[in-house]
């Protein structure tokens, strides 16, 4: 390794000789550089933070992501993440059984859920169907929710993928199986946000809030 | 130095936190590969200019190396949409497009091909004509055309109730019976593909069956995840068993 120049993230360690030693150190920076959004910058004050001021919660944190990783998973029936074999929104008495909303991603569940009105359940396919990076239907576990579709508890399926033309197509394609077994289908309505002042709004999406527009 | 063109957007798959890796099909500079910086974070003003699908865009990109930073996507038509069965074509044509043109190596023909074929997507339900006389084009700027009126090796004249096979890479040959189990056509069905007769249901789906095999070899033992998904999807909407365009 040469001189390093100072945008280098790196660059830190890489200064004092020394440093390069500590590979337990220097190991600990790139793990915390693997969440999204952390860089190697960010990743340097995490572990300073951790082993200087807060070792107690470094303990912690640590004991948290051993239990997690061993017991926590996809429930067996919505395959959002739980403890339990079937999550608590799915083992909920309160909740709708005839109901299941679609989501590409556990953010999009938890972005509902903070909503507060959907009182059904969920199904979280963790991606949508894109042929060329050769991501298909058994990836999103679309025969798991055609299985419990063809138990006769559930009468609408709402479809709550993104608006991209993958979005799209895992839209139709969970569409027609559901439709095959008479099951009510519906997508999430797209438009104007609340609040939203229409001049700031690009075409498609005019367009899209005019052809999906609903009686008043 | 910016670089303008028209273009399609064949795919994009998300780059670091807020990029997308985009493989353009430009007019002027065939397959392009682009960063396009900042496009996925919802409060960027680009987003609204989201690149989708299907979507005649002005691009204009700019960079000295093999990957491109794209500068800026304008649509610049009516934005038309595909959906059902047809958006499933149109994921099997970019899959092609993706898989079979080199990167940098522009042909207006199948551009405007392309362009056609979309259009016609976005507008028509009988669009299978159009989708092999696509296919066909396809073949022939591959430097594979389909040559259906001689006989590779003899240099004979097709005759119409005779039976051929095609031998990819090098034409149509007489039938032979003891060849064992291949894919056999008749004189009629092939002179009749070579003048793209695909208003006749027969003759369409003869081709079907000639051009994928072409393809397949083309790709050279890549299967194309779109083909089945949308047999999969068709598999759904209809009873009829005998299905598939692609
Ligand atoms: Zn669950």
């Amino acid at each position: 390794m040469g001189l390093k120049c100072p945008q280098d993230s790196n660059f830190l360690f890489s200064l004092v000789f020394e440093y390069m030693q500590e590979h337990i150190l220097s190991k600990l920076v790139d793990d915390l550089a693997r969440f999204p959004g952390i860089g190697k910058k960010t990743s340097q004050r995490m572990a300073i933070h951790l082993l200087n001021k807060d070792r107690k919660g470094a303990e912690e944190i640590s004991a948290s992501i051993q239990e997690a990783l061993s017991k926590v998973r996809k429930c067996g029936r919505c395959r959002a993440l739980t403890e339990f074999d079937i999550c608590s929104i799915c083992q909920s008495e309160k909740r709708s059984k005839s109901k299941i909303c679609v989501v590409e991603n556990l953010q999009d569940l938890y972005a509902i859920e903070q909503g507060g009105s959907f009182r059904g359940r969920y199904f979280v396919l963790y991606g949508h169907l894109s042929p060329i990076d050769g991501i298909s239907a058994d990836d999103l576990g679309i025969d798991l929710l055609i299985d419990q579709l063809s138990n006769g508890e559930v009468q609408e399926i709402i479809i709550a993928t993104n608006l991209t033309v993958e979005g799209q197509a895992t839209a139709y394609f969970i569409a027609e199986k559901a439709r095959s077994l008479d099951i009510t289908v519906s997508r999430i309505a797209h438009g104007v946000p609340v609040g939203g002042e229409l001049e700031y709004l690009d075409g498609n999406t005019l367009n899209l809030a005019i052809e999906t527009r609903q009686g008043f | 130095m910016n670089i303008e063109s028209k273009g399609f957007v064949l795919h994009t798959r998300p780059y670091k936190e807020t990029s997308f890796l985009v493989d353009i099909f430009s007019e002027n500079h065939g397959r392009v590969r682009c960063v396009a910086k900042g496009y996925r974070r919802s409060t960027s003003r680009q987003r609204a200019e989201s690149l989708s699908l299907f979507v005649p865009y002005n691009f204009t990109w700019r960079g000295k190396n093999d990957l491109k930073t794209l500068v800026n996507a304008e649509t610049c038509e009516m934005n038309l949409s595909l959906s059902g069965e047809r958006l499933f074509v149109g994921l099997y044509v970019n899959e092609l497009l993706y898989n079979l043109l080199a990167i940098y190596d522009p042909s207006k023909e199948i551009y405007a091909g392309y362009f056609e074929l979309v259009n016609f997507l976005g507008t028509s339900a009988r669009y299978n004509g159009k989708l092999r006389c696509f296919e066909l084009l396809l073949l022939e700027y591959l430097g594979y055309g389909l040559v259906l009126d001689i006989e590779y090796e003899s240099g004979n004249t097709i005759e119409l109730e005779k039976k051929y096979e095609y031998l990819h890479g090098y034409g149509l040959s007489p039938f032979e019976s003891q060849s064992e189990n291949r894919d056999v056509y008749v004189g009629a069905d092939l002179l009749a593909i070579q003048d793209q007769r695909f208003d006749d249901i027969h003759i369409e789906k003869v081709a079907r069956r000639l051009i994928r095999s072409a393809i397949d070899y083309q790709l050279d033992g890549k299967l194309l995840n779109s083909r089945k998904l949308y047999q999969q999807y068709l598999a759904s909407t209809k009873s009829d068993s005998n299905i598939g365009q692609c």
